[in-house]
């Protein structure tokens, strides 16, 4: 039963004559404590997504909904962990957490919310730095901090918008493995924005590819069938985790290059009108846009 | 009238208790000056504790102009100010800011100096080689001016001259000084609010402190105004003192200490206590030993170069203050009577004074129509208050603090007819309208005379 | 299998050296880190020469300063004064301080209990008697000088006068001379023809000429005599302030002997109390006679015995009362402006709308004069409070610890809103911008987290401001203090203002060097006003690059 839907959803900018979609017809169900990666290349839309999942942004058609109930705004039931930490830099480690969970959990006592907000700084190993400021901290150490505090609010989905892609490697590494033994522990609906094809399939349960925008649409999806606990260097070996690998690769190639030959098209196909008064004039310049096709 | 009822209770009040303190409705008082050596009066009865002996705890504060501070006492700031005596009576009659303002004490006489630029004096001293000595004979009149006066006036320029308020005592001072040798120093009215229709000589307003500045710019040429100011400019070379205001009226009333009438009708007693005070500073000012030299002058200079005061330099208070005055480096002369705080029943505040400036608001056509004689009597004894004065004398003679000799002796508060003017014309003040005729230069009020 | 972090392990000596660094960058006095770094041993070859540069250049260069302008200033002078050297400069200050000891002093004896007060009266008295002597010494001294330097003064302005008077009377006997022979010449035309007749014009044109030249001759050898007559000798001048100083003292310990014994608040009180037992005592034991006026008496002599028992001294402000009311104003116009610019900062920086709408306001109120808005607010002010010592305001004010003692007044409340004028338009610019930077990602938390409007407002939108808020506070801070001393000098308002206007009035010797205290007190309490609020932006931005100096 899909506990987190998108259905038939668009979002698009400008004016109702003039729209650019940036995501059309998207169609995802998420199961309840299901892992799902979405993965796409930069640009095509996956911020947006994260936006109308959390109900940050409404879609200008179709409808999100969650257990059922249509989604309508941004609730602490969703958690988000943005791409760029997003910490108030004049709290503390303590004070970033404290604020998320005060606002959630307004009938915790003083030392209720406390025991709480440690709780889930000891979680992310950052109890040596609870009083730091972000500024003073490392970047993975700042992802840490935001992912406690999503982590506090105790959300019953989880949206990762791509929160490990302005770390290092190696960084990079030992948060996955974090985040993937606290999902172990405590289950949990989410969904893990991506552009790291690795990450997806060490992480996820299914893999959905993001096409190109604009209005880009979510593809068929790559299940991942792999057993957990995942060990990420007997993954290596894996033949179903290579295969899979070059699956999804592949793929995503392919879309790229139909995106630049899309492209291209557009160019060869401006108009050629020449205004005769300074009104504007009638032509939709937006309807000779072809849709990106879904490749099969 | 109210205030006459209710120094009455208190001549009943203080007569049966004369050796006790008035029982002042208000005991901490604060009051304005300008910083020029006639404050005199109050500064010494603070610092000699005469307002102290009347149970009064006084602050003494300078005020930048006449304007701000009269417009302090106006609004209640300040209680009560040394003022120019045209002040009380411009502000009744409403010339400028409009309020009733009353005087019971006047602070001193004569005390003003004319000096004019170097270069003007060595004008005058080509067009008059008699000045051109180490002590020249005085009174020095305008008359050495006027040539000056006519080759700038054929240049299409006019002399600039400076004085410090347009109802101050300078300004009619220097006005009949130049009048006197028929230089025209300007009509006021309506329209002209700087008093300059007709003028052969162009006067302006200039802060007593800016003036020698204002005369080494070479803004002005001359200005009259009171003491430091004059023996600074000699002090300093910027300027030649040329005559006094003793000269141009022997014995002129100079400045008043006025407070509003609200403040007279609420509060008497404090009114009187304060005029106790001040007659005692101007006897004490006044002070002589037997061979007539002014005993006390040169502690009150002390008390008045202190920087809360006047602050000026010692010296400089001096030169004017201890009965001298310095007309060139080579020309320092006695005039024992340059300031007068006291002699002559200097402190009185006579109506034919009063009526004395009305007269000279009208010359110059700073009252725009012609009034009546009655009406300058009915203004001076609205603005002047001899009542208060008579009482706090008497109450002073009880306490043996001054003589009964000491009180001065008139009928109906005016002075006789007098001729001390440098053009020897006569003033009675029962005779404005007469007084108003008899000048060549300045308004006439023939109609008034014949009319009423 | 997750690693832990690693912190480095810290002495007691790091920990202190940290903190006393941290300290030094928060305020803002970067210039001492290499000093505390060099305590430290920490690359000592590099902190000399941090301190080279940060320490002893600034110093090398306000000695270079003070050594020009003692060099200088010398050689600048007008008739009105000359430009005071930093040694008359510095003598001016103690002056301007030993006038705030002396008033205290009186105001200190009035209060006095009488043993205290025989002990000070007996050493007042003391020193009255050595003046004497002091003052005898004094006056033979300048006598002698006095003497001394006329004969030098005569010598000196002998030859120019001699010049000039010499010069005087030949011209003038030459002058007539050629008068007269010009008149002989005259009566000999009445016979003569055209010719003659023209070359006499000329003749007279010709000593018009003559007289004119030396008339200009004349004048340059009196301008060179008034020039002499000018000459100071400064042995005089030393031995006049010498005795200056000493006749000062005396008026001083006169007063002040004065205030220690029948003027002093004990003395009046012990006074008004026995009137009071006399009055009293009257009116118990007549036994006929008016008691209405008897009863009067006393009941007005208790009233003057309670007033007498709370009297003061009327002090004189002095420019250390000037300056802490100075900054009393300043403050309160501070957070005047504070109140109304941050509100309105965070309401233009929220809604575009409101911007729009406070957009002409800001552009048209912003760039006018102090010395405009003051006598707009003076007439105000003064609407508001036609009797300032009966206005609520006032009288509430007076019970304010601090503000009672430094009389608010009309005029203190106009200087005051004259500087929250001035200055508002940076903190309310500031603040607008701040409010408006505020990043779109700490929006979507407030969404999360689902803050209402007020909680945002306080966790997310003014924290985030907050650093370009004091940014502008600063500004403000700065450009109201500088509007101050120039609003107290047209409104005459008890403050630093009053003091250089005073003091300019006075025009005494001592006037332009009093000025030039001012300059460094004003400069020195404005920097320490910028530091102060310095220390506030650096606590309040949450990042390591807080604006420096």
């Amino acid at each position: 039963m899909p506990f987190l839907e998108l259905d038939n959803v668009s979002i698009g900018f400008g004016p109702e004559s003039d729209r650019v979609d940036i995501l059309k017809d998207v169609n995802l169900s998420v199961s309840e404590n299901e892992f799902v990666a979405v993965i796409g290349f930069s640009g095509s839309g996956k911020s947006t997504l994260v936006s109308l999942l959390a109900g940050l942004e409404p879609p200008t058609s179709g409808t999100v909904s969650m257990g059922g109930k249509a989604v309508t705004r941004a609730g602490p039931e969703r958690g988000v962990m943005f791409q760029s930490y997003s910490l108030l830099p004049w709290l503390t480690v303590f004070g970033n957490i404290e604020m998320a969970v005060k606002s959630v959990f307004r009938e915790y006592s003083r030392t209720e919310a406390k025991a709480h907000v440690e709780r889930y700084i000891e979680m992310v190993h950052l109890t040596p730095a609870r009083d730091k400021k972000p500024h003073e901290l490392s970047g993975g150490m700042r992802q840490r901090v935001s992912l406690a505090r999503t982590l506090a609010m105790q959300p019953e989905v989880l949206l990762l918008d791509e929160p490990l892609s302005a770390l290092d490697a190696l960084t990079r590494a030992v948060l996955q493995d974090e985040i993937l033994q606290i999902w172990e522990q405590e289950k949990r609906t989410v969904v893990l924005i991506t552009n790291d094809v690795d990450e997806a399939i060490l992480m996820a349960d299914r893999i959905i590819p993001l096409t190109m925008g604009p209005a880009a649409t979510l593809a068929e999806p790559f299940p991942v069938t792999l057993a957990r606990p995942r060990d990420r260097r007997a993954l290596n070996d894996s033949i179903e985790y290579q295969h899979l690998k070059t699956d999804i690769t592949t793929y995503l190639l392919d879309l790229n290059r139909e995106a630049r030959s899309l492209r291209s098209k557009t160019i060869f196909q401006m108009p050629d009108i020449a205004p005769r008064t300074f009104k504007l004039p009638p032509v939709k310049l937006g309807g000779n846009r072809k849709p990106a096709s879904r490749a099969s | 009238m109210r205030i006459t009822s209710i120094l009455f209770t208190a001549a009943i009040i203080s007569g049966l208790a004369h050796a006790e303190k008035l029982a002042v409705e208000k005991d901490e008082l604060k009051l304005g000056f300008i910083k020029l050596t006639d404050c005199a009066p109050i500064v010494i009865a603070k610092e000699k504790g005469f307002f102290d002996d009347e149970g009064l705890s006084v602050e003494v504060i300078a005020q930048s102009n006449w304007k701000v501070l009269l417009d302090n006492v106006i609004t209640g700031n300040i209680d009560g100010a040394h003022m120019l005596s045209g002040q009380p009576i411009a502000a009744t009659i409403g010339i400028g800011t409009k309020a009733e303002v009353v005087t019971p004490f006047t602070m001193d006489m004569n005390g003003n100096g004319v000096t004019v630029s170097n270069s003007v004096w060595e004008q005058m001293q080509e067009n008059d080689p008699d000045l051109d000595s180490d002590k020249p004979t005085h009174p020095i009149s305008s008359a050495s001016l006027k040539p000056i006066v006519d080759d700038m006036l054929a240049e299409g320029k006019k002399l600039q001259l400076g004085m410090v308020f347009p109802v101050s005592t300078h300004n009619y001072q220097l006005r009949y000084w130049l009048a006197a040798s028929e230089i025209h120093p300007g009509f006021y009215s309506e329209s002209d609010v700087a008093g300059r229709t007709d003028a052969e000589v162009e006067l302006s307003v200039t802060p007593p402190p800016q003036m020698p500045a204002t005369l080494e710019a070479g803004t002005i040429s001359g200005y009259c105004v009171g003491e430091p100011w004059n023996q600074q400019a000699i002090a300093k070379g910027i300027g030649v003192p040329v005559t006094t205001s003793y000269d141009i009226w022997k014995n002129n009333p100079e400045k008043v200490f006025g407070v509003t009438r609200k403040f007279a009708d609420e509060n008497p007693l404090t009114l009187l206590a304060l005029t106790k005070a001040l007659i005692r500073a101007g006897k004490w000012l006044d002070e002589t030993d037997s061979s007539g030299k002014l005993t006390n002058r040169e502690e009150a200079c002390r008390i008045l170069s202190q920087p809360n005061y006047v602050g000026a330099d010692y010296d400089i208070i001096k030169n004017s203050m201890t009965g001298t005055f310095m007309f060139q480096k080579t020309d320092v002369r006695d005039m024992p009577d340059f300031n007068v705080f006291f002699k002559y029943d200097c402190t009185y505040p006579w109506y034919s004074d009063g009526v004395w400036f009305l007269t000279q608001m009208r010359r110059w056509g700073q009252i725009s129509e012609a009034k009546p004689a009655s009406w300058y009597a009915e203004i001076a004894k609205k603005v002047y208050l001899p009542g208060v004065y008579m009482k706090a004398a008497k109450m002073l003679v009880e306490e043996g603090e001054l003589t009964a000799a000491e009180l001065p002796k008139t009928e109906d508060g005016y002075k006789p007819a007098t001729k001390d003017f440098i053009d020897g014309n006569e003033y009675d003040g029962k005779k404005p309208i007469e007084y108003l005729n008899s000048f060549k230069i300045g308004i006439k009020d023939e109609g008034a005379l014949s009319g009423k | 299998m997750v690693p832990q972090i690693q912190f480095p392990t810290l002495t007691a000596d790091l920990i202190m050296k940290y903190k006393i660094l941290k300290a030094i960058d928060i305020s803002g006095l970067n210039f001492l880190s290499p000093v505390v770094r060099l305590i430290a041993q920490e690359d000592p070859r590099k902190q000399l020469h941090e301190i080279g540069r940060f320490i002893i250049v600034p110093i090398v260069a306000f000695a270079a300063f003070l050594f020009l302008w003692s060099a200088l200033a010398p050689k600048h002078r007008t008739k009105a004064g000359e430009v005071p050297t930093p040694g008359v400069v510095w003598d001016a200050s103690k002056g301007v301080w030993l006038f705030h000891k002396r008033e205290t002093a009186k105001a200190d004896a009035y209060l006095m209990n009488s043993a205290e007060r025989r002990k000070t009266l007996q050493q007042a008295t003391t020193r009255l008697a050595r003046l004497d002597a002091l003052e005898a010494e004094a006056n033979r001294q300048i006598s002698d000088i006095k003497a001394a330097s006329k004969e030098k003064f005569d010598a000196y302005v002998a030859p120019s006068k001699t010049a000039y008077d010499a010069k005087r009377a030949e011209f003038r006997t030459a002058k007539i001379n050629r008068e007269n022979s010009l008149k002989e010449k005259a009566a000999l035309l009445a016979t003569q023809g055209t010719d003659a007749r023209i070359a006499y014009l000329a003749r007279i044109r010709e000593n018009a000429v003559t007289t004119e030249q030396e008339k200009e001759q004349l004048k340059l050898l009196k301008t060179t005599y008034t020039e002499a007559q000018t000459k100071t000798f400064p042995e005089v001048k030393k031995a006049q302030q010498a005795i200056t100083k000493l006749a000062e003292e005396r008026q001083f310990l006169s007063k002040y002997s004065e205030m220690l014994g029948a003027g002093s608040r004990e003395s009046k009180t012990t006074e008004s109390e026995s009137l009071l037992a006399e009055s009293k005592n009257k009116f118990l034991t007549a036994t006929d006679g008016d008691f209405y006026r008897l009863g009067n008496t006393v009941v007005k002599s208790e009233d003057l015995l309670a007033t007498t028992e709370t009297s003061h001294y009327a002090k004189p402000w002095t420019l250390p009362k000037q300056i802490v009311r100075s900054l009393l104003c300043v403050f309160t116009g501070f957070l005047v402006a504070s109140a109304i610019a941050i509100p309105i900062g965070i309401l233009c920086g929220l809604s575009p709308t409101f911007m729009a709408a406070m957009t002409p306001f800001i552009a048209l109120f912003k760039p006018v004069s102090p010395l405009v808005w003051l006598p707009i607010i003076m007439i105000i002010v003064g609407g508001f409070m036609p009797e300032p010592e009966n206005h609520w305001l006032v009288k509430a004010l007076d019970h304010v610890p601090i503000l009672k003692n430094y009389k608010v007044d009309p005029m203190f409340l106009s200087s005051a809103l004259t500087v929250a004028l001035c200055s508002l338009w940076a903190t309310l610019v500031n603040t607008a911008l701040g409010v408006a930077s505020i990043e779109k990602d700490h929006l979507n938390v407030a969404k999360v987290l689902r803050l209402g409007f007020t909680a945002r407002l306080f966790k997310i939108v003014i924290p985030t401001a907050l650093p370009l808020i004091f940014a502008g506070l600063r500004i403000s801070l700065a450009v109201g203090w500088m509007v101050l001393v120039a609003a107290e000098i047209l409104s005459t308002s008890q403050g630093i203002g009053k003091f250089v206007n005073d003091m300019y009035t006075n025009g005494s010797s001592e006037s332009f060097a009093q000025m030039f205290v001012v300059v460094f007190i004003v400069g020195i309490i404005g920097m320490f006003l910028d530091r102060i609020m310095i220390i506030f932006q650096r606590l309040v931005s949450f990042d390591t690059a807080g604006s420096a100096i």
